[in-house]
């Protein structure tokens, strides 16, 4: 799988100028989540919900979509809670801060309280839980186990969740809730979403060169958007990208050890990979040496290794901008380590 | 009669669908006075088949009580659910005269909590707890018609075991709620459910004894018929049409015809569906479950097994190679496969390890002798990736 680089914006607000194309291209998810809402029925236990989609899909976005929906639209019967994910540290936590955007007295874990809530007001709360991963990865099985059970009850609120990644929590049969949701996926934007969106604006050609570069997410369109408006040709184009990214790489850079920084310079400069060999020749480094970075950068997915035989394989950089980063950031490798690889094809 | 398609959590009302032979036989078994042991895999509707033998219960007047032990860690939590399903489904005994003080003590205390009170729970020494758990036996009206569910019982009591003087309590309560069963002329029965067999639990702990009253009650997959049905009442609540020769192209697609494989392959056509549903529909629905699915990470997880991981592979080939599933005879002579003869015993005890490892976690099933993949999905990715 493809390491994906993180590119920090803030979310989209549902008023944005852009949010239009957003809406255009999250469409389907945004629709079928919205439909499996209108089905709810208080009187039976609630459907959850989870989607799934890399960072920078929109998935917050669809999140305040929802809540708008709900608040507007489907608010007669329903009533929005937006959670973010990252402040969740167990099961609790869920309840009390539901309670507490109710106004709620804090009585025990605060989940009686939503339910009475729930019954005065005639409305079924709808649990919109951002970034649910730090939930799952922070508390155990039978944390889980109780939030599935107290969901599980008639009447109860609706969660509909949204992850970037399929965790174990969700896959593994002894989880508690294992194949426990219905899962939507934000996939990754192909050729024609975006021609759709762009094409006739921007020179389609530069659009995809620069979209080679960063995963297909809404918030990588409108990067290269913004690229493009401020270039006029490819070679401009890629230096903005990198120079977008600088601090970014230039810390992932910095933390790591001498010899991964080495591999990976090394490996920088190649278009098309290079063997255990190869390395060897351009790091001036020992067999011994390299071995272990490599498995290490590899376990990291720094790195991937395509075998071409068993015994030997070709080692490339995962994320393409930060190889064009290390290419036009780091030092080429030295002619001394360039003579020791001679001399070593020599003897 | 609309349908709602639901995907993981149990349906209840008209959402449930089928399982006519088996609520019988469970409904013939609690009215001749047995407790029932319902072990099955997990997703195959254990829970959704209790809460409907509830409501038939219901209707023919009996007390019913459903105990979700998942949202519980501890005897206390325990406690306070059984306390609080028991009091709210009418179970307890009023106050009446000739009552002992301490039952009248113990009653006067659920009150309190029902008010919003506590009811304290906290023993100063194992005699107090025994107290409080008699108390609560004597408290039941035996006399009454009683249908009491405990689900995830198994999970419950693993939690338990693990805690301080786990294995005691674990003893402890199994040996009460066996005491419960065993009042002269109770018309108390009671079915215990969870995906994690309590029968495997409980002769671990050598506490087979506790569970032995319990008739062993099975759950597999739907009939024909009525995983047809239920397709076909999918497909009406959404306003879409499928043949019958589509409804049956569908089904021999999963083989294993549970509600949950049925509603997830719905979920997926009701999603693409436009105007009619055709063979190559069925195929790309299909299809894309199996790559929504994630079902790399079941070969990832296989490095978990350390030593066993190379017999747990050859397994999974040659089960991916016969969807109807084989026998242990046939299973053992795939790890037989190039060994010495003199390796039978080792090889034996290898495979008996490995089946109960992959039951365990999900990947096979056991269906009478046969063993099979549990999910189609998975079967399908498995000979896709590693046969084919």
């Amino acid at each position: 799988m493809q390491e994906r680089t993180l590119i920090l914006h803030e979310t989209l607000q549902p008023n944005d100028i852009k949010a239009q194309r957003v809406i255009a291209i999250n469409e389907e998810v945004y629709t079928s989540l919205v439909n499996s809402l209108l089905k709810e029925d208080m009187a039976k236990i609630a459907q959850p919900s989870l989607v799934v989609g890399e960072p920078g899909c929109g998935k917050t976005f669809l999140l305040k979509r929802l809540y708008s929906a709900i608040k507007e639209n489907i608010g007669k019967s329903m009533y929005p809670i937006a959670i973010e994910g990252k402040t969740l540290y167990s099961t609790c936590d869920i309840w009390a801060q539901c309670a507490s955007m109710l106004n709620l007295k804090d009585t025990g874990d605060g989940y009686d309280a939503i339910l009475e809530w729930q019954e005065a007001n005639s409305r079924q709360l709808v649990l919109l839980i951002d970034n649910i991963q730090y939930f799952f990865k922070r508390t155990s099985n039978t944390e889980q186990y109780e939030l599935r059970g107290k969901l599980n009850r008639v009447g109860a609120p609706v969660l509909v969740a949204f992850s970037e990644k399929v965790l174990p929590a969700f896959t593994e049969y002894n989880a508690a809730f294992f194949d426990g949701f219905k899962i939507s996926y934000i996939k990754p934007l192909t050729i024609s979403n975006i021609k759709n969106n762009v094409d006739g604006i921007y020179d389609i050609d530069r659009f995809e060169k620069i979209m080679t570069y960063m995963p297909k997410t809404v918030r990588s369109m409108f990067l290269a958007m913004k690229i493009l408006e401020e270039t006029s040709d490819f070679t401009q184009d890629l230096v903005l990208l990198s120079d977008y990214f600088y601090s970014h790489y230039q810390e992932k850079f910095d933390s790591i050890n001498i010899p991964t920084q080495r591999i990976l310079s090394a490996l920088s400069q190649s278009d098309s990979g290079l063997t255990l060999s190869e390395i060897r020749c351009s790091t001036g480094q020992e067999n011994g040496k390299i071995s272990p970075y490599l498995k290490l950068m590899t376990d990291q997915n720094l790195i991937n290794r395509t075998a071409k035989t068993s015994r030997d394989g070709v080692y490339s950089i995962v994320d393409p901008l930060f190889k064009m980063w290390l290419r036009h950031n780091t030092t080429p490798a030295s002619k001394d380590s360039r003579r020791y690889c001679t001399e070593q094809n020599q003897s | 009669m609309c349908i709602s398609n639901k995907i993981g959590p149990p349906v209840e009302g008209e959402d449930f669908y089928g399982r006519e032979k088996e609520i019988r036989k469970a409904n013939r078994l609690l009215d001749s006075n047995h407790s029932l042991l319902l072990s099955a895999p997990r997703r195959v509707g254990k829970s959704s088949l209790a809460k409907r033998l509830i409501n038939e219960k219901k209707i023919s007047g009996w007390k019913c009580v459903y105990i979700d032990l998942e949202e519980t860690t501890t005897e206390e939590g325990f406690l306070r659910l059984v306390i609080d399903a028991f009091k709210t489904n009418g179970i307890w005994k009023q106050i009446a005269e000739g009552m002992s003080r301490g039952l009248i003590s113990v009653l006067e205390r659920i009150e309190q909590a029902t008010i919003g009170g506590v009811v304290e729970l906290n023993f100063r020494n194992r005699e107090e707890r025994n107290d409080l758990y008699k108390s609560l036996k004597d408290l039941i009206k035996h006399e009454e018609d009683t249908f009491i569910v405990v689900d995830e019982l198994t999970l419950f009591l693993g939690i338990l075991s693990e805690s301080e003087n786990g294995v005691e309590k674990v003893t402890f309560i199994l040996n009460w709620l066996r005491s419960l069963r065993q009042v002269s002329g109770t018309n108390v029965r009671w079915l215990f459910c969870g995906s994690v067999g309590l029968r495997n639990f409980t002769s671990a702990m050598s506490l087979g004894y506790t569970i032995n009253d319990l008739t062993e009650f099975g759950l597999d997959e739907l009939t024909r018929e009525e995983a047809g049905g239920l397709l076909t009442g999918l497909c009406r609540s959404e306003g879409m049409e499928m043949s019958e020769e589509l409804i049956n192209y569908t089904l021999d697609k999963l083989l294993w015809n549970i509600p949950y494989f049925i509603q997830v392959i719905f979920s997926k056509l009701a999603e693409d569906y436009e105007s009619e549903i055709t063979k190559e529909c069925i195929d790309i629905a299909y299809d894309r479950l199996c790559s929504e699915n994630y079902l790399g990470t079941w070969s990832e997880r296989l490095s978990e097994y350390r030593e066993y991981e190379v017999p747990a592979r050859q397994i999974l080939k040659a089960l991916s190679s016969k969807p109807v599933g084989m026998e242990r005879e046939e299973l053992l002579n795939v790890l037989m496969t190039g060994r010495d003869v003199s390796k039978i015993d080792e090889v034996d005890y290898v495979l008996s390890e490995v089946m109960k490892m992959l039951e365990n976690d999900g990947y096979i099933i056991k269906k009478n002798s046969i063993r099979a993949f549990r999910s189609p999905l998975l079967r399908d990715y498995w000979f896709n990736k590693f046969v084919q």
